[in-house]
């Protein structure tokens, strides 16, 4: 076992993305980036575009420093009717990120919800963003 | 043990770029930054910024118009710096308009612990 195949849910959903990149601050850009068009795609306003990707980037960010020496980092991002789920996580003995941290607040903040937790040698995160109400059946509620 | 990293510079050129502007008046510094500010580019802002923020300039306006991507790891690093000018006696002032640049201040409710304006104009006409 070298750590590659930690957290591999099966492919209930065939519309999940899954992406694993080396546990380096160097592949951030890439992991906003596929936010960001996870976020498009799934019609999130550009306010909750960029906050999506600011959550996912501090998921990320605290996750790479707690993470093993040439480790990987896996992302999961699962688009659901309701809600965009992210998923990740790294190989470390360490305990889950501090909640205690700006890097938390941020996530807490600018997500429905988020929590981090560690298992078996691995520290996981995962949060998750409500989408835009399509199509109301009524037009009582005002979107903010 | 981590492996050389051979690109990180380039990596971090890649993300921002931080350059000196003209502010026209002796004692200002105007530092322009554009980009992403994440946890691998925060310490070339942070080594800017501090460069910066030393007698004899008596303000500096970090304009961050620009910036399209401010993390948690910049925030941070602001803090720190706008103490650190504090105990200097020099002004610092940022200049954001956005929603990628003001959030992130927001969400963390540290809006108060800096003088943020929306343009380097309206940031100089505070030296005023």
């Amino acid at each position: 076992m070298d750590g590659a195949d930690h957290h591999a849910p099966a492919i209930a959903a065939r519309d999940d993305v899954e992406i694993r990149l080396g546990a380096e601050a160097v592949h951030l850009p890439v992991v906003r980036a596929v936010a960001v068009t996870i976020a498009m795609r799934a019609d999130l306003d550009l306010d909750a575009i960029s906050d999506l990707e600011l959550a996912v980037d501090e998921a990320c960010s605290s996750l790479i420093v707690l993470a093993r020496p040439d480790s990987l980092l896996i992302c999961r991002f699962t688009v659901r009717d309701e809600e965009i789920v992210f998923r990740a996580s790294v190989a470390s003995d360490r305990e889950p990120p501090s909640t205690q941290t700006f890097g938390w607040r941020v996530l807490t903040t600018l997500t429905d919800r988020a929590r981090g937790w560690a298992r078996a040698g691995q520290v996981h995160i995962e949060l998750a963003k409500a989408k835009p109400v399509s199509a109301p059946e009524g037009r009582a509620e005002e979107i903010h | 043990m981590s492996k050389p990293e051979p690109n990180a510079d380039a990596d971090v050129a890649r993300l921002v770029s931080i350059a000196p502007a003209d502010s026209g008046r002796d004692g200002v510094v105007v530092l322009t930054v554009s980009g992403e500010l994440d946890m691998l580019s925060t310490d070339a802002l942070t080594e800017r910024l501090d460069e910066a923020l030393q007698p004899p300039a008596e303000a500096v306006v970090l304009d961050l118009t620009d910036v399209r991507f401010l993390g948690s790891a910049a925030l941070s690093a602001l803090l720190k710096s706008a103490e650190e000018a504090k105990a200097n006696g020099i002004r610092l002032i940022l200049v954001a308009s956005k929603h990628a640049t003001l959030r992130p201040f927001e969400v963390t409710g540290i809006s108060d612990s800096f003088t943020i304006r929306p343009t380097v104009d309206d940031a100089l006409a505070l030296l005023d």
